[in-house]
């Protein structure tokens, strides 16, 4: 199961990676643009919307890789079958918490959907805010795997 | 109960949680949904849990990270960092204790285009601790050189602890990475003096390496070249208004692509790398940062930065006196937590009061920043100290953070030097921008 979300993340990433890239792409020409008295119009709105591309997936991955931020200095000095319990709770925790954060922003695009557009482009924010929310729902199941391997690890104690 | 006890319970639980190793973001996040529900309502909380992750994720200027973030991923990957760390080397290398400065000085040079204090310790440590060690370097002086000296990282701009406390506090960023400048450069010339000072009392602490002919010396500028210059645009262009940050990640990303390519030093498996790499930092960051906007949100609705503003603020005690105490808070949680969210959890509860004490919001970024620098190479946490580790497997724990002390000497003058002068912080920036 793991290996089949490592596989959807590796995806998403790169999705996301040639979103950033493609960003990095747009700000540079509008730079060079604005040398010659033009600019590329919308660039600075594209860009906020790319980005929003590039960190759903990589959200998904840094989860996939452990890479959020955990403070272990407590948890490493308690004994190993608490360590197991704790980790079962915080990945419950961590679940519940980007499940809520997803299901609120689906709540967001179901309401918006028709009328949020961006001020100059007026591109429409709904694939924008599918891709977000489908991206929080990679992570939570990421974390569904991460509980199921956690509580796995505490049965067998 | 009162919305402040309410914010206080919020912030006994959040250490617990974080405690107890629920990751960061998330505990920053299911704290403010909860405190939001109490205090509000739950439809309120729910709203502002769909609402505040989309603001952060698609905002201009917090694009700045992912940006710098690839254009120092890329430097590395094509081994472009080397190149700054072989002509400090050439330069200073056969001083005693020279090729410990010359890796500081490598550190100031790569942080002018990593935003990381850790990227910057463990790129200087890839490269110069075999060099320390092939010279007979003490192994407490060369890993703690390392260690200390990617502290440089978030001071010299570009900077993620800046960019972070500029968007949390909306103080502009551009004026954050100037003011970080001076004080940057002076913290490389004060590790340097460390190292000089240690060396010339123990001699054999770092022994001599290696002389170069003038020729081969200015022979080494060649070689960076175009980094050099990439910087002088990356920041010249920032400071001369040319761009915005955000821009001047982008200019320093494509540019660090194009003289990677134009050298010959990248290819496609380690653009993907660079690029993979920075995915993964950017998820890391993102995951934290949208927390601490609820948890910021939180903290706004339980007034309790205000609160704390006015009452410190009461105080009978100069408001020297009262930055100091704020330092020693810095102090302390730098021993337990990371940089980033030090800044997150602190900035929005001090940062109306340093402003009622009558403090420069740029100067207060900057010893912000200064002070969990500190905590990264502080025990027990020390996040430098341990991924220096990981990258020296030989030399043990206990033994980087002894090499630490005389750093943190310097660090102790430096702080002083920026809390009793802040025109060292304030000068280039009001010279530049008014």
């Amino acid at each position: 199961m793991l290996a089949f979300f490592r596989r959807l993340s590796s995806g998403g990433v790169a999705i996301g990676a040639a979103f950033l890239t493609g960003m990095m792409v747009l700000i540079v020409a509008n730079i060079i643009y604005r040398l010659f008295g033009h600019v590329i119009p919308g660039s600075y709105e594209i860009s906020t919307l790319m980005i929003v591309v590039a960190v759903a997936f990589a959200l998904g991955y840094a989860a996939v890789h452990n890479s959020h931020i955990v403070v272990k200095i407590v948890v490493t000095r308690l004994p190993q079958r608490w360590q197991s319990i704790l980790g079962v709770l915080m990945s419950l925790i961590s679940l519940a918490t980007w499940a809520v954060i997803a299901f609120a922003s689906y709540n967001v695009l179901s309401q918006r959907w028709l009328t949020e557009m961006t001020d100059l482009l007026d591109i429409p924010y709904l694939p924008f805010r599918m891709i977000f929310v489908l991206g929080l729902a990679i992570l939570c199941l990421i974390y569904i795997t991460d509980l199921v391997r956690a509580l796995r690890g505490v049965l067998k104690r | 109960m009162s919305p402040i006890t309410i914010g206080i319970i919020g912030f006994a639980a959040l250490f617990a949680l974080l405690a107890f190793g629920l990751p960061i973001g998330v505990g920053m996040a299911v704290v403010g949904f909860g405190g939001l529900w109490v205090l509000i309502s739950q439809g309120a909380a729910i709203a502002k849990m769909g609402l505040i992750p989309f603001d952060t994720v698609a905002s201009w200027d917090l694009a700045t990270l992912p940006l710098f973030l690839l254009m120092a991923h890329v430097i590395f990957a094509s081994g472009l960092s080397r190149d700054l760390y072989d002509v400090a080397a050439k330069w200073i290398g056969h001083q005693r204790g020279g090729i410990a400065m010359a890796t500081v000085g490598g550190c100031a040079g790569f942080a002018a285009v990593s935003a990381s204090s850790i990227a910057t310790s463990v790129t200087m440590g890839l490269v110069a601790l075999p060099e320390m060690k092939r010279y007979n370097y003490d192994p407490a002086l060369s890993t703690g050189c390392v260690a200390a000296g990617g502290t440089i990282g978030q001071l010299i701009p570009p900077s993620a602890g800046l960019i972070t406390y500029g968007i949390i506090t909306e103080t502009s960023i551009g004026r954050l990475f100037i003011g970080g400048l001076v004080p940057g450069i002076l913290e490389a010339l004060f590790y340097m003096t460390t190292i000089y000072i240690l060396c010339t009392w123990k001699p054999g602490l770092g022994p001599r390496g290696p002389a170069y002919s003038f020729r081969e010396k200015m022979a080494s500028f060649a070689s960076c070249g175009e980094i050099v210059g990439l910087i002088a645009v990356v920041l010249g262009g920032l400071f001369a208004g040319w761009f915005t940050p955000t821009e001047a990640g982008a200019v320093g990303a494509f540019g660090a692509i194009f003289f990677s390519l134009f050298r010959r030093r990248l290819n496609w498996e380690k653009f993907k790398h660079a690029l993979v790499e920075t995915m993964k930092t950017t998820g890391m960051l993102y995951g934290i940062l949208i927390g601490a906007f609820i948890f910021k949100y939180f903290m706004a609705v339980t007034q309790i930065p205000f609160v704390l503003a006015d009452v410190v603020g009461g105080l009978p005690l100069p408001p020297l006196v009262i930055m100091v105490l704020i330092m020693l808070v810095f102090v302390f949680l730098g021993c337990i937590m990371d940089a980033l969210t030090m800044i997150l959890l602190t900035i929005p509860i001090f940062f109306p009061l340093v402003l009622s004490l009558g403090f420069d919001a740029i100067w207060f970024g900057i010893i912000v920043v200064r002070m969990v620098e500190i905590g990264l190479i502080t025990p027990p946490i020390g996040m430098n100290v341990y991924a220096i580790s990981g990258i020296a497997p030989d030399v043990p724990i206990t033994t980087i953070f002894k090499g630490v002390v005389p750093f943190l000497i310097a660090d102790f003058f430096h702080v002083a030097l920026l809390l009793f002068v802040p025109a060292v912080v304030l000068f280039l920036p009001n010279l530049m921008m008014g």
